[in-house]
């Protein structure tokens, strides 16, 4: 167990302190409430038509994420649980498009960190 | 059921090492809606490109669920970029150089200062600001096709 817990805290803390490693790519810490949509306004910009939205989360299974248009919230795509492999959020998005996250989960509520991509994937 | 499990008691430790980071304070719609009304009064807006603020926050805001605060600043800043890429093409159209000029210098000045925490978002703004310049609006007009079908102007 407390192998388990030394392995949690270290992935914790590289969510916290790691820096995006490329323009179209950059960590995420997110929270999320049980049956609750939060709705985020980080807005990303797609500069490279055709790209898609992915996103791959440290502990899988329990957190859902869904793109939508940052001004409109009734545009957007479907919830997708998320996991610890690289899953699609959205996909072919035109250039100049701004989208922002939101998520949930049926489960609980918590935080968890992970990897998203966006331009030129 | 196992895994599900295990995920569960990983999530709430998870969240327990990101503690000391603070967990953003979540508005409902009505506390969303007052930040846009108030916050728009910090922009300027081309003639004809007004912005219905119930409507923006009508549609932006979160509804029945909660957005965190400040949010509404990112969606303005939208709003108000799809305003003078809209103002500096209707200056162009009815052959106002004032306008078109004046729309020019907030489409250079002012719009790649937005949202400095979306690097790509800025550079695009500075590379549809100096298309326009030569008058070449295809960044533009993307940007409006893509972000402001949903804005209702006044």
């Amino acid at each position: 167990m407390k192998r388990v817990i030394a392995v949690v805290a270290a992935v914790g803390f590289a969510m916290l302190s790691a820096a995006p490693a490329q323009a179209a790519s950059t960590t995420i810490t997110v929270p999320f409430k049980k049956d609750q949509i939060t709705w985020f306004t980080n807005a990303r910009t797609i500069t490279v038509a055709g790209s898609n939205i992915d996103a791959r989360v440290a502990l899988g299974g329990v957190m859902q994420l869904a793109w939508y248009k940052c001004g409109d919230r009734n545009t957007r795509g479907s919830f997708v649980r998320m996991e610890e492999t690289r899953k699609h959020v959205g996909t072919n998005f035109r250039a100049g498009t701004k989208f922002c996250l939101a998520s949930n989960s049926p489960y609980t509520e918590g935080t968890v960190g992970g990897t998203l991509w966006w331009s030129g994937n | 059921m196992e895994r599900q499990l295990t995920a569960l008691l990983a999530v709430a430790l998870v969240a327990g090492c990101a503690a000391p980071q603070a967990q953003p304070q979540l508005v409902n719609q009505q506390q969303y809606a007052k930040a846009v009304q108030d916050s728009s009064a910090r922009f300027t807006w081309p003639d004809g490109r007004k912005p219905d603020l119930a409507v923006l926050a009508e549609k932006s805001g979160p509804g029945p669920d909660r957005a965190p605060a400040g949010s509404e600043r990112i969606v303005l800043e939208m709003t108000n970029s799809c305003a003078w890429y809209l103002g500096w093409e209707d200056a162009r159209k009815r052959g106002d150089r004032t306008a078109e000029s004046k729309a020019l210098e907030v489409m250079d000045e002012v719009l790649p200062k937005f949202s400095p925490e979306d690097p790509d978002g800025q550079r695009y703004a500075r590379e549809a600001a100096a298309k326009a310049k030569k008058g070449d609006g295809s960044l533009a007009a993307d940007y409006v096709a893509n972000n402001c079908e949903s804005v209702r102007w006044k």
